[in-house]
C-alpha cells in the first residue's frame, strides 16, 4: 500500500462521517486559527508600525549631551569644550559608513532667486545633512538628494521645491541648471541643482506667497568644527539594526569622554516608548493566544484519540475482515494513523482559513477605524495583514505531528487485535 | 500424503484457558485435504465447524496439535507471514457476506490486491474481470447495502477469489439465502472446483448442499464422527 492509496483510504473514511469528523476537528480548528490569529496580528501590527514610523523616520535617535551624574553643581562645571561638535558626529559617521547619517538642517538666511521670467522668488536657505531627508521621508520628484559626499566635498549643489522648479524653469528639467541666489547679506551664491522634492500640500500653500526651502550641503556653509551641539540626529541603518547602533554610538562617544569627569553623550530615544508599550501590548495578547491554542491543540488532540478509539470499536469487525483477507497488522495501523493525520490536516487548513479571514476582517476594520476616527493618520498608518507564513508550515507540521501522536495508541490497538475475535465482534 | 493441501494432526481448542469457564471445543482432530478436493463439513449447530474453519484459515490457532499448509508448518510463522499465507493462499466467503460498507462493490473486491501490492490499475482490471465471473459486471459500483443477499455473497466469492488462492474457505455460504440463490452460489463453487481446481472447505447445514461435494466430513461435539465420500 502506498501513501496516496493510505491517503484515499482515511479520506473516504472521513468522508463516509463528515459531521463526527467536523466535530472531532473543532479543537485543532481552534488551536491553529488561533495561532494563525496572533501571529498575524502581530506581524501586522509591527508591519503597520514599521511603516508608519519609517514614514515619521523612525529610525532614527538623538545623540544627548549630559552629566554623567546629576549633583546640584554640574552645570557650573560646564566649559565650552565639553560640549560635542558636529565634527564629532561626521567623525562616527565615517568610522562606521553606510551606517550612520547625520540629520541636520539648519536656517542659514533668507534670499531671492530671479527666475527666467525676470520674477524674484522668495526662499530660505537651509544648510542640510544626507539623513534629514531619509529622516523627513522627504519623496523625491526628480534627480537625488543631498549625499554625504556633497557634504564633506562642499558642492555647490542643491535641492530645490517642484514648486520652485516649475516657477523656475515651466515644464523643462531643473536638474544641472545652475540657480543665482541673491542672499540677504548682500552676496550672490550659484548652485546647481541635483533633486527635486515633492512639496506636501502645506508647502504648496505657502509657496504662492512665500519662500520655499533650497538646500544645500551643511559644510558648503557651516564648518562643523566650530559648531556644537547638545543634540544631533542620528540616523541610522536599519539593516544594522537598533541595538547594535546603539551600542556602536555609545562606544564611539565613550571613547571621546571617557576622561571626562563630568560630561557624555548619550542615546535618546524617547519616541520608542510607544512602540515598547505596543510591543508588551502584544506580547500579552501572544501569550493568551497561545495559551488558548494550546490548550485547544491538546483538547484537540484528545478529541482525536477519543473518536479513533470509538472508531476502531466501531469498525472492529471491518479490521477482523481486513485481516482475514490478508492486512498486515503494519497496514492496519498506518490505515488508522492516517486517518488521524488526515483529521487533523483537515482541521488545520479550515483553521489557517478561518485565521486568515479573520485576520484580514480585522485588517479591514482597523484600516475602516483609522480612516473614518483618525483620518489626519491616513497618510502614515496604512494598515498591513501580514501573514506568517512560518506559522501556517509550522500549523500543519503540527497537525501532523499531533495526528501521529494522538492517532498512534487507538492505530495500534486495532493492529494488534487477534483476527478472529475481531471477526466475531458483534 | 505429500498432496495434501491442509494437514491436521491432533488438533486441540481450548477457550479461556486457565478460567474457571475453560472449555474445549475441538478435541484430536486429525485431517488430510489433497488439493483440489471439495470438501464439506457438517454437524450440529455449535459442534466446533467455525472453530475448525478459523484455525484452517489462520485466523485463529489451535491450542495443540499440528496444522500444516502447503508444506509450512504454521505453529511456526509470525503475523506478518500469516497475513501474507492468508492474502494469497485463502480467499473466506462469510454467511453474513462482510463486505465492508463504506467501499462499492469493486473496491471490496480489489481489498485483497490492495494488500498484495498490486497497482490500482491492474486491481480494477482484475476486480471487473472477477465480477463477470460471478455475473455481477452490472453492480460494480454498487454500495453493499444496495445489493441482494445473493449478490452480496457472489461479491464476495469475487473477493475471496481476488488472488487466485489455491484454498476456498466457506462457512455457511447459503446459510442467509434461500434456496434458489444458494444453488446458484454452490454453481459458481463447482464451477471453481472443476475448471479452476480450487480446494474448497464448505460448512453446511443442508445435507443435499454436502452430498453434491467429494467428500463429508461430519463433526460432533468437536469430534470427526465420520468422514465419508459424496454421493456424486
Ligand atoms: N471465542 C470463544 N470463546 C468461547 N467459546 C467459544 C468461542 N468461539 C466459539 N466458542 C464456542 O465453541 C462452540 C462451537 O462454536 P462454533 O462456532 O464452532 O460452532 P458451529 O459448529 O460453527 O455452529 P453453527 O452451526 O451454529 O455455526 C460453541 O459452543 C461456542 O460457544
Ligand atoms: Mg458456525
Amino acid at each position: 500500500m502506498n501513501l496516496i492509496e493510505c491517503v484515499k483510504m482515511a479520506v473516504s473514511s472521513i468522508k463516509a462521517n463528515k459531521m463526527r469528523s467536523l466535530l472531532t476537528m473543532l479543537g485543532i480548528i481552534i488551536g491553529i486559527s488561533a495561532v494563525i490569529i496572533i501571529t498575524t496580528i502581530g506581524g501586522s501590527v509591527k508591519a503597520t508600525m514599521n511603516n508608519a514610523f519609517n514614514s515619521f523616520g523612525m529610525n532614527y535617535f538623538y545623540g544627548w549631551f549630559t552629566p554623567k551624574e546629576y549633583t546640584e553643581d554640574v552645570y557650573d562645571k560646564l566649559e565650552a569644550d565639553d560640549l560635542p561638535t558636529l565634527q564629532m558626529y561626521y567623525d562616527l559617521v565615517e568610522k562606521y559608513p553606510d551606517q550612520f547619517e547625520i540629520s541636520e538642517n539648519e536656517f542659514y538666511c533668507d534670499g531671492k532667486v530671479l527666475n527666467q521670467k525676470n520674477d524674484y522668488q522668495n526662499i530660505s536657505l537651509r544648510c542640510t545633512t544626507s539623513g534629514y531627508f531619509s529622516m523627513t521621508n522627504k519623496k523625491l520628484a526628480e534627480g537625488r538628494f543631498l549625499t554625504l559626499r556633497d557634504d564633506l566635498e562642499k558642492k555647490s549643489v542643491a535641492v530645490v521645491s517642484q514648486s520652485f522648479a516649475h516657477k523656475y524653469c515651466g515644464n523643462s528639467s531643473i536638474i544641472n541648471k545652475p540657480i543665482t541666489i541673491a542672499l540677504q547679506t548682500g552676496e550672490e551664491a550659484i548652485f546647481y541643482v541635483v533633486g527635486v522634492y515633492e512639496d506636501n500640500t502645506t508647502d504648496v500653500e505657502r509657496s504662492s506667497s512665500e519662500k520655499t526651502n533650497i538646500y544645500v550641503p551643511f559644510q558648503y556653509l557651516v564648518d562643523p568644527k566650530n559648531c556644537s551641539s547638545n543634540y544631533v540626529t542620528v540616523v541610522w541603518n536599519q539593516d544594522m539594526g537598533i541595538k547594535s547602533a546603539k551600542e556602536n554610538f555609545t562606544r564611539f562617544f565613550e571613547n571621546i569622554y571617557h576622561s571626562n569627569e563630568y560630561w557624555h553623550v548619550e542615546v535618546d530615544e524617547y519616541d520608542q516608548e510607544m512602540l515598547g508599550t505596543i510591543n508588551i501590548a502584544l506580547n500579552i495578547l501572544t501569550i493568551a493566544f497561545s495559551v488558548i491554542a494550546a490548550i485547544s491543540l491538546l483538547v484537540g488532540g484528545i478529541g482525536v484519540m477519543n473518536i479513533m478509539l470509538v472508531s476502531i470499536v466501531e469498525r472492529t469487525s471491518e479490521i477482523g475482515v481486513r485481516k482475514a483477507l490478508g492486512a498486515q497488522n503494519s497496514s492496519i495501523r498506518i490505515q488508522f494513523v492516517m486517518e488521524a493525520i488526515m483529521i487533523c490536516i483537515i482541521g488545520s487548513i479550515i483553521g489557517i482559513l478561518i485565521g486568515l479571514g479573520f485576520s484580514y476582517l480585522l485588517g479591514f476594520v482597523g484600516s475602516y477605524v483609522v480612516t473614518t476616527v483618525v483620518p489626519e493618520y491616513a497618510d502614515v498608518v496604512d494598515v498591513t495583514v501580514k501573514p506568517s507564513v512560518i506559522a501556517i508550515i509550522i500549523s500543519v507540521l503540527s497537525s501532523i505531528l499531533i495526528g501521529v501522536t494522538f492517532g498512534f495508541y487507538p492505530a495500534n490497538r486495532a493492529a494488534k487485535m487477534n483476527p478472529i475475535d475481531a471477526l466475531r465482534h458483534e | 500424503m505429500n498432496d495434501s493441501i491442509i494437514s491436521l494432526k491432533n488438533i486441540d481448542k481450548k477457550f479461556n484457558i486457565g478460567q474457571d469457564n475453560e472449555l474445549q471445543i475441538l478435541f484430536d482432530i486429525s485431517l488430510e485435504i489433497p488439493k483440489g478436493q471439495f470438501v464439506s463439513i457438517v454437524g450440529s449447530s455449535g459442534a466446533g465447524k467455525s472453530t475448525l474453519m478459523n484455525i484452517l484459515g489462520l485466523l485463529d490457532k489451535p491450542t495443540s496439535g499440528s496444522y500444516t499448509l502447503n508444506r509450512f508448518c504454521t505453529s511456526e510463522l509470525n503475523d506478518k507471514q500469516l497475513s501474507k499465507i492468508r492474502n494469497a493462499e485463502i480467499g473466506f466467503v462469510f454467511q453474513t457476506f462482510n463486505l465492508i460498507p463504506r467501499l462499492n462493490a469493486i473496491k471490496n473486491v480489489e481489498l485483497p490486491m490492495l494488500y498484495k501490492g498490486v497497482a490500482q490499475k491492474e486491481r480494477t482490471e482484475n476486480a471487473r474481470k472477477l465480477m463477470e465471473m460471478v455475473g455481477m459486471s452490472d453492480r460494480c459500483e454498487h454500495f453493499p447495502n444496495q445489493l441482494s443477499g445473493g449478490q452480496k455473497q457472489r461479491v464476495s466469492i469475487a473477493r475471496a477469489m481476488a488472488n487466485e488462492p489455491s484454498i476456498i474457505l466457506a462457512d455457511e455460504p447459503t446459510g442467509a439465502l434461500d434456496t434458489v440463490t444458494g444453488r446458484k452460489i454452490m454453481d459458481i463453487f463447482h464451477r471453481l472446483n472443476k475448471e479452476q481446481g480450487k480446494t474448497i472447505v464448505l460448512i453446511t447445514h443442508s445435507p443435499e448442499l454436502a452430498s453434491e461435494t467429494d467428500r463429508i466430513v461430519t463433526i460432533s461435539d468437536g469430534k470427526i464422527i465420520s468422514d465419508s465420500e459424496g454421493t456424486q
